[in-house]
């Protein structure tokens, strides 16, 4: 990799993913143009170690993953929960059914931003690997890759996390004391 | 299942064609096993849709510290590696000449000198002197 040029363009092509990921894994908007130049500049730092194109993407994936966690932490320390009344967390955009009356939205609202607060009370790893696999589509080999952990142990991950999701969501376990 | 009148295919096929779900569909998508899976899976995987701005790529990289070289090796200084090497060869020329046979025939003479340039040209190469890489 040489020279500032073919960097901008490896960000053109990584920022979705950058992106998409940091938001769904901190739950929110805020900041987040802040934590994906940080997470492009961590990349730049440790480009000289890199040959082929396939290991800077695992790079890029666990330098996201990693600066997500950071943030995440420091949210956590900050407020309990994040609320679906917050208009930084863009919940509404998310919807698979967005648009229709008012009742329709809210009830939808309502769901995903009980997803999200699920999502929120997983461990660091399963919301890692249920991101990864589901919104961006990687392959258990790469997550286990990423991950730096056993293919069957991501699976594992998967198998809980989603579990788990869904047993909060049908038992409405996932409430948050300072919202709603 | 549940027994509320929905029927879950049609749920199911509506949430795959993204229609608009009412209060008691959704309340129906809760309780239900089966269109809770299918509603878990459609909702994690809809990418959030992030806006990026147009000119990031340019920004970042107008931002990125100049370029260093890459760092030399910060390596100890190997004196005492030389030091020793360089003994060991002088051992064996010492021996080389002075001792008696069998190391004072030919063969011996021979084997003797191609360790003692092998030994000094790795201590060479490897030594704080050599700048070649």
């Amino acid at each position: 990799m040489h020279g500032d040029a073919q960097f901008e363009d490896v960000i053109r092509e990584h920022q979705g993913f950058v992106f998409r990921t940091l938001v769904r894994l901190t739950g929110s908007r805020e900041h987040v143009e802040d934590l994906a130049q940080e997470v492009f500049l961590r990349l730049y730092r440790g480009l000289e170690s890199f040959r082929g194109d396939a290991k800077m993407t695992t790079y890029l994936y666990r330098i996201t993953l990693n600066v997500a966690q950071d943030e995440w932490k420091r949210r956590k320390k900050e407020q309990a929960c994040t609320s679906f009344d917050d208009p930084d967390a863009g919940w509404e955009e998310r919807l698979p059914n967005a648009g229709g009356d008012a009742e329709q939205i809210l009830s939808g609202k309502q769901m995903m931003a009980g997803l999200e607060r699920a999502l929120g009370e997983l461990s660091e790893v399963e919301r890692q690997a249920i991101v990864m696999f589901h919104q961006e589509e990687l392959t258990y080999e790469k997550i286990a890759e990423v991950l730096s952990l056993p293919l069957n142990t991501v699976r594992t991950h998967l198998h809980r996390g989603r579990k788990r999701l869904k047993e909060r969501l049908q038992e409405g376990r996932s409430t948050c004391a300072t919202t709603v | 299942m549940r027994d509320d009148g929905l029927n879950c295919e049609a749920l199911e096929r509506a949430l795959h064609e993204g229609r608009k779900l009412t209060t008691p569909e959704f309340a129906h998508v809760e309780g239900c096993d089966e269109c809770m899976d299918v509603w878990l899976t459609l909702a994690l995987e809809a990418k959030p849709e992030v806006a990026v701005p147009a000119d990031f790529a340019a920004r970042v990289a107008g931002a990125l510290p100049a370029h260093q070289p890459r760092r030399q090796r910060a390596r100890a200084p190997r004196h005492w590696g030389l030091a020793t090497a360089m003994a060991v060869v002088t051992v064996l020329l010492i021996v080389c000449f002075t001792a008696s046979a069998p190391a004072n025939n030919w063969v011996g003479l021979v084997f003797l000198s191609v360790v003692a340039t092998e030994i000094a040209g790795l201590a060479l190469w490897l030594g704080p002197g050599w700048t070649g890489r």
